[in-house]
């Protein structure tokens, strides 16, 4: 499969570095199927430039981000096929409708740029300087939209709005 | 100060990223993908032992008609029952999972594993079968479909899934020839909420038809006669939540999957004013016929200009058409990041027009109104008025003039980034010739939100 040097440095860095990205699609879009479809369009991209880009996961990143947040992206996502199913747990709880959680349910109902920089702050534990260069935006608007984000949240998260619990029939 | 919020955000997070399964090799599904996006064939193979089981153990006819309540978890597609009026005709399922494995077996690469029959259904009309064959490595689903009484051996492929198949979500396919969609979810599934084709009001503008179809334990085998397989979008009722919308599958002929021709993109860029790159074109093309749900052969296009828009910009103007789609008009405009320059954002403008004759004057303004100031995508106000070279473009802003910009030799006024929103807002522009005679008032036209209506 591999060919070139760039394709077996790229090689290496999607073994390296896939768990890690795939966790970041899945966040960006709640979806297994979409996250994957996500991360390998970025990945894709990234080969095609592989040459000119300094910072590979860098610029995978952003590219999640970027592709998630516009629907130019390709969402025809059925027809390839081309795809590795990854190993099932045992539970199988992967299902996009099986949504337990609250906080994840509201995280869900954000923009996707607002949860994105949630994702990047809160999971991937990146400073806000380094969230502004993924994001391409500034300081400040990193801090706005995560108080805007956290906000969101909590008034999803107060009593009165919260949804009445689901009832067997 | 972290408070409990941040706290709870964070573990819930990571307790989320921590149900991301592993992938045993994650590089060979993205080479794939690299080398269909080359357009060549890759020479890979999986070699698995196959076997052949119809279904597995758990609660295999648990849901034969009239068997009883559902038991089987919705959690894991292998053990959801099979389901339809067939799931009791043992010498069929045989059949239809053998043709399953022959099916996947043509696969590159092929699949070879166990045949699981999830579903196998005839209502006197049509026919339907969906087998997934579960590999070392892949999975593949098979939706066999066509009259009713066929014998499985002679029934129509019409799609080949992948991709999240073992995942829980409704297993999606339309037959385009009988217009039947087969939706199997989980047995909870309740209902299908599906939207058939696009529509497009008379000024051209598109929209979306929605309705509901009751699911018989978790399956959806429908007539939709007005369905169009490349615009159809469903999703399904589980828990009382809707999944995420996507496409049902369907089987593409090979054109519609070969991409636009290299020589016609070629062709139709040298055909255009300024400078096109062949590679834009090409991915506008793409996208394009995708998002409009039509084969790329199916397309239309004639490029009018492309050029830059200012720095770090670039804009196509186009129209473009393809068969049951209005004419539309389209500028699409590409941001390069300056300190990143592989790293664009694409945005596009569509306006419904009435055929392939030149422009007349377009004006556009895009404000990224999701991203707030600062970020690397200020607003941009351009105007495309071919043969007004040197005329003068005016943006009004409830009839005050805002600015001002000339139309330069490409018949492109641009006017400066990184302003305010206000100093840019302007819904209209007005054109004067070199007498300062105006010549007419025009509006300024928005991104709009085409995209989210077609992809739902």
């Amino acid at each position: 499969v591999l060919e070139t040097d760039d394709d077996i440095r790229f090689g290496d860095f999607v073994a390296a570095r896939w768990q890690a990205l795939s966790r970041v699609a899945y966040l960006l879009t709640g979806d297994h199927g979409r996250a994957e479809d996500l991360l390998q369009t970025a990945l894709v991209r990234a080969h095609r430039r592989w040459r000119h880009i300094d910072n590979p996961e860098h610029y995978v990143r952003r590219v999640l981000v970027n592709l998630n947040n516009s629907w130019w992206r390709r969402r025809r996502i059925t027809e390839h096929l081309t795809a590795q199913v990854p190993e099932r747990e045992a539970a199988d709880p992967h299902t996009d409708y099986d949504v337990r959680d609250e906080l994840w349910s509201a995280v869900l109902k954000l923009p996707p740029r607002m949860r994105a920089v949630l994702v990047l702050r809160y999971f991937e534990d990146l400073p806000e300087a380094d969230v502004a260069r993924i994001l391409e935006c500034s300081l400040g608007t990193v801090k706005s939209q995560t108080s805007r984000a956290l906000d969101r949240l909590r008034a999803d998260l107060t009593p009165n709005d919260r949804p009445e619990p689901a009832r067997n029939a | 100060m972290t408070t409990q919020l941040e706290n709870d955000l964070r573990a819930t997070l990571a307790a989320r990223a921590g149900q991301v399964p592993t992938s045993p090799d994650p590089y060979q599904s993205t080479h794939h993908r690299i080398v269909r996006s080359r357009r060549r064939r890759a020479a890979v193979s999986v070699v698995v032992a196959a076997s052949l089981v119809i279904g597995v153990p758990t609660g295999l006819y648990a849901l034969r008609p009239g068997a009883g309540n559902v038991s089987a978890s919705d959690r894991s597609v292998l053990h959801w029952p099979i389901r339809g009026s067939l799931a009791g005709d043992r010498s069929f399922l045989t059949a239809a999972a053998e043709r399953g494995q022959a099916e996947s077996d043509k696969l590159e690469p092929p699949v070879r594993g166990t045949a699981h029959v999830l579903y196998a259904g005839d209502d006197g009309r049509h026919r339907a079968a969906l087998v997934l064959v579960v590999g070392a490595k892949d999975t593949a689903g098979i939706v066999l479909s066509g009259p009713s009484k066929a014998p499985a051996g002679s029934l129509r492929v019409n799609s080949l899934l992948d991709g999240g198949l073992t995942s829980g979500r409704p297993i999606m396919s339309f037959d385009p020839v009988d217009k039947v969609l087969l939706v199997v979810g989980p047995p909870t599934m309740t209902e299908v909420e599906m939207s058939p084709a696009l529509a497009f009001g008379p000024s051209g503008s598109p929209a979306r038809v929605k309705r509901l179809i009751p699911a018989d334990r978790g399956v959806v085998f429908a007539d939709v006669p007005d369905g169009e397989a490349a615009q159809m979008w469903a999703r399904g009722k589980v828990g009382g939540r809707f999944t995420e919308s996507e496409q049902p599958s369907y089987s593409e002929t090979p054109s519609e999957d070969a991409g636009p021709s290299d020589a016609a993109i070629t062709s139709a860029t040298r055909k255009a004013a300024g400078h096109i790159p062949e590679d834009l074109a090409s991915e506008l093309v793409q996208a394009t016929a995708i998002n409009l749900g039509v084969a790329d052969s199916e397309l239309t296009y004639r490029f009018w200009w492309g050029g830059p828009v200012g720095p770090n910009r670039f804009a196509i103007v186009a129209t473009v058409s393809a068969p049951g789609i209005p004419t539309f008009r389209m500028v699409d405009t590409t941001v390069d990041q300056p300190k990143h320059p592989n790293f664009w954002q694409n945005y596009l403008l569509v306006t419904p027009v009435k055929g392939f004759a030149p422009p007349s004057p377009i004006g556009w303004t895009i404000d990224d109104k999701a991203a707030p100031r600062g970020d690397a995508v200020p607003p941009e106000d351009a105007v495309y008025a071919p043969g007004m070279q040197g005329d003068v473009v005016e943006l009004l802003n409830h009839g005050i003039v805002i600015a001002t910009a000339h139309l330069n030799g490409s018949g492109v006024a641009t006017f400066p980034l990184n302003q305010t929103p206000a100093q840019l807002r302007s819904d209209q522009y007005q054109i004067l010739d070199a007498h300062g005679t105006r010549t007419g008032d025009f509006a300024l036209e928005d991104l709009d939100a085409i995209g989210q209506t077609i992809t739902w």
